[in-house]
């Protein structure tokens, strides 16, 4: 074989077979759930900036142009959370030894000496935030509306009207804001100061709950939840709050007992799971044009569980760092930092399927 | 089959009737077409037939409903989403999904139909709607007329042997509407579907329908064969006003049928209309000269020069995309022109910002419920007095109320009164800076005929003292009936400009119904045949 035939584009041609079809919305919540524990857990501003890169890189690669999602300037959005972030725990936290300022004590609240590690914890907190938004933005531009109901809890219909609602009110709403915008320019409305928030919020808000009343109604006009023909049962419903309320307390538990209370929030969980999935065998819904899982799904799937399976062999894995008491660098370790990238693997797969 | 007895509905928490003692029967196969004001109880009545009121809406009930043989009040909407299929007047509102064809498989889907047979009838409504060269579309991307033909392939896979619509062309351009009831009229014809529609623009739909129900203040105050039901409606299109006041017998419904009768009209032929004394032209209140504007790498306006005299009114017509409202909004600033000038009694207003502008250019944008949020009708034209830092003259704001017809209201919550009132609201919210210029943008939209010469009436005062209008529309009767000139934008050019009679007869897409009756005339409104005559 001519050498020059190996290329990467022939190595995806092994493994799968081109059509113009896109990868199973179940592939992409992995990526997407695993992508934001990473965000949460590895509470290191380094890594926090790898991650945000990563997610970038997977979007550019994969967004879709057509899919209306929410759009927002990530830089300018990005500044404004971190810079309020860092001022707010500059001023409330009085931890840390580097001293910037210090305020009379006689104020409530605020007074004391400032320091500049309050300000970088509250500075990383806010590059944390904005980089789930990056990622839920991603997840919303790479997966169209339609792929998403599918995910929807069958066993319960109110659930999926409400979350379809939810789905379509932010393009929607960002949308009608300029329009609003504009009508109250036109009555020489200047927005300047909170005060004024009246003028735009009010036809904004009204605007929205007319269209979710609208959109609810021809969701049921067209059979929505029809065939839940009995109300769920009380056995279900109390199997729920069982349920339910395990998976809280063993949550609050663990932060205690330790893996006691964990034992409990994973079998509250599995319940409620199990519950809703059996409700959902019983309705009838059927998927038009349903799709094979193929082999690039798995792929998909195994590219986004890549990077938290490996930091399970990271030996002496250090994720969090806190710049408290005093600052030193955050640690560094090539390791995690590749592991980490792998959040972008899914940017390595073909665009289409 | 649709039988209703004796029903009475109540909203939750209101003590009036919306439907009141209401029965009757629907027959399979039946083109009916349920006219009456706003707030009437048209839309309460269509809702009705599929469930929705009272299992979505709440309220009490009573009487009885059958449609199908499936008692209403019983079984709610989702069973009867296999009879009867609804589609209402928002396209963008109704949409569930985001593609074409995942959005017509959703009533499917939800049906539990095999995927086989699913495919098998998503193809045969596409084919049925002439909606397969879109089928891979994202809805955001169809023009109006497209979206509501999704909309009626939406409803209609479930195979209902109703259809039920409400006003469902009352935001569409007129091209984009005759797609639509063209589709209505085959599935009516063709496969003898039922079809349930309120409109209140009866000029598009009249010629189609087998019967016509006249609902009032919740009752059918009239039910019958449209020939009949006619002369019992208070305001009518201007082919059937002239054929009542003419006495034409039958009653014509088309066109093709009134021009028999018009022929039959012995006319004194018409002079050429007189070109009016060319005494100086005065200066234009208002002069747009060779502006253009840009999105991105779209033209969407080029040189487009036109002015507007005192005491004027200027109608701009135009396709949906034309470039109408992006002309307006460039003229108060809120997307500034890229080119071109604009002169306000010969002073130009360029770099003006749009705030300071719309003291002296009132500008309604389409949808008049962006404009409002005060907590009664006084103070929402106060707050714009409160704006632009003019002082609160109540002489004044209660003197404009007086003239919109508002006197009785200025103390209601802007957002409850009827469409027609809310529009007038915006309009003083707007003239209460007293503008020299007016600029209106579909300002009909979705307004009955009452509601429509409330405003008329309007607009044709403050003309006399003056002012100049620019009417975005896509009525051609309300244009013959109010402007002296008409301009025509085609993307975003201007391909036609002039006298109304002499624009609008020299098109028969834009003609009003009076000059096709009498093509050979220059005539556009009731007024001008009578006079001749």
């Amino acid at each position: 074989m001519n050498k020059k035939a190996i290329s990467p584009t022939l190595l995806y041609s092994l493994f799968i077979t081109h059509s113009a079809m896109r990868y199973d919305v179940r592939g992409w919540m992995v990526w997407l759930l695993v992508t934001a524990v990473l965000i949460m857990v590895a509470r290191n501003p380094l890594y926090t900036i790898l991650l945000l890169l990563a997610v970038q890189l997977v979007k550019k690669r994969h967004y879709q142009p057509e899919n209306q999602a929410f759009q927002l300037s990530l830089w300018r959005f990005g500044l404004v959370v971190i810079t309020l972030s860092a001022l707010f725990n500059l001023l409330m936290v009085p931890f840390g030894q580097t001293v910037l300022f210090t305020l009379p004590e006689s104020w409530p609240l605020i007074g004391g000496a400032k320091t500049m590690e309050a300000a970088l914890y509250g500075a990383s907190n806010g590059l944390v935030l904005v980089t789930l938004l990056a990622l839920f933005m991603a997840f919303n531009q790479i997966v169209p509306v339609s792929d998403l109901v599918k995910l929807m809890p069958r066993a319960l219909p109110d659930v999926g009207v409400v979350l379809l609602v939810a789905l379509t009110y932010v393009p929607e709403t960002q949308r009608h804001l300029q329009q609003v915008r504009e009508a109250q320019a036109i009555r020489g409305q200047e927005i300047r100061s909170l005060r004024q928030w009246r003028p735009l919020i009010l036809p904004l808000l009204i605007g929205g709950l007319e269209r979710a009343m609208s959109l609810a109604e021809a969701m049921v006009a067209r059979g929505y939840g029809s065939l839940q023909t009995t109300r769920p049962s009380i056995g279900l419903q109390m199997g729920l709050l069982v349920g339910l309320l395990a998976a809280l307390g063993g949550w609050l538990a663990g932060q205690y007992v330790g893996w006691a209370g964990w034992l409990l929030l994973a079998a509250g969980v599995s319940l409620v799971v199990a519950l809703v999935w059996a409700q959902g065998q019983r309705s009838v819904r059927t998927v038009y044009r349903p799709r094979p899982w193929r082999l690039a799904d798995s792929w998909l799937v195994l590219a986004g569980l890549s990077p938290a399976v490996i930091l399970l062999f990271v030996p002496n894995l250090q994720l969090a760092y806190t710049p408290y008491p005093a600052f030193t660098w955050p640690p560094f370790s090539i390791i995690v930092g590749l592991t980490l990238m792998l959040v972008a693997a899914p940017a390595l797969l073909p665009r289409k399927l | 089959m649709i039988k209703l007895q004796d029903i009475y509905y109540f909203y939750p928490d209101s003590t009036t009737a919306v439907l009141n003692d209401i029965s009757l029967e629907i027959e399979p196969g039946e083109f009916v077409l349920v006219v009456g004001e706003s707030g009437a109880g048209k839309s309460t009545l269509l809702r009705l037939f599929n469930g929705l009121v009272p299992h979505f809406s709440g309220g009490k009930i009573q009487g009885t409903a059958v449609v199908n043989g499936h008692d209403v009040i019983h079984s709610g909407p989702q069973i009867l989403s296999r009879e009867v299929g609804f589609v209402h007047q928002t396209p963008e509102a109704q949409a569930v999904l985001d593609k074409v064809e995942p959005e017509i498989a959703f009533a499917l889907e939800n049906a539990g139909i095999p995927p086989a047979e699913m495919r098998l009838r998503v193809e045969e409504v596409l084919d049925l709607l002439d909606l397969t060269p879109l089928r891979h579309r994202t809805l955001v991307t169809l023009s109006g007329g497209e979206r509501q033909r999704v909309a009626i392939a939406a409803a209609l896979a479930l195979r209902p042997s109703i259809l039920v619509l409400d006003e469902p062309t009352s935001q569409l351009d007129p091209q984009s509407a005759a797609d639509v009831l063209k589709a209505l009229v085959r599935l009516n014809e063709d496969l003898g579907l039922t079809i349930i529609v309120a409109e209140h623009r009866l000029e598009r739909v009249l010629r189609y329908a087998d019967r016509l129900i006249y609902v009032n203040h919740g009752r059918v105050a009239a039910d019958g064969h449209p020939q009949e039901v006619l002369n019992q409606l208070p305001l009518v299109p201007p082919l059937i006003e002239l054929s009542q006041k003419l006495n034409w017998r039958p009653l014509p419904l088309t066109i093709k049928e009134g021009q028999r009768h018009a022929r039959r009209l012995i006319v004194t032929r018409q002079p050429p209309p007189a070109s009016p004394p060319r005494s100086s032209p005065p200066e234009p209140l208002l002069t747009i000269k060779n502006v253009g504007q840009q999105y991105g790498d779209k033209v969407a306006l080029r040189d487009v020069s036109l002015s507007i005299q005192a005491g004027e009114i200027v109608a701009l017509l135009g396709r949906n995309g034309a470039g109408k409202s992006t002309l307006l909004r460039g003229l108060v600033n809120l997307h500034p022109l890229v080119k071109g000038e604009v002169r306000l009694r010969g002073e130009s207003i360029h770099g003006r910002a749009t705030a300071d502008l719309c003291r002296t250019i009132g500008y309604l944008p389409q949808n008049p419920d962006d404009l409002l949020f005060a907590e009664t009708v006084r103070e929402e034209l106060w707050a714009t007095l409160t704006n632009h830092g003019l002082p609160l003259d109540e002489a004044w704001v209660a003197e404009l109320l007086e003239e919109l017809g508002l006197t009785a209201v200025v103390e209601a919550y802007p957002r409850d009164l009827s469409v027609g009132q809310r529009q007038r609201v915006a309009l003083g919210a707007i003239m209460v800076t007293r503008p020299q210029v007016l600029l209106l943008d579909e300002p009909t939209r979705g307004l009955d005929y009452g509601a429509k010469r409330a405003l008329v009436g309007l607009w044709q005062r403050w003309q006399a003292r003056g002012m100049g209008l620019l009417l975005v529309t896509h009525d051609v009767e309300l244009v013959a009936q109010v402007a002296q000139r008409v301009v025509v934008l085609s993307e975003g050019e201007v391909i036609a400009e002039g006298n109304t009679a002499v624009v609008l007869n020299a098109s028969p897409l834009f003609a009003p119904q009076i000059a096709r009756l009498f093509p050979q005339q220059n005539w556009l409104t009731i007024q001008d045949v009578l006079a001749h005559i």
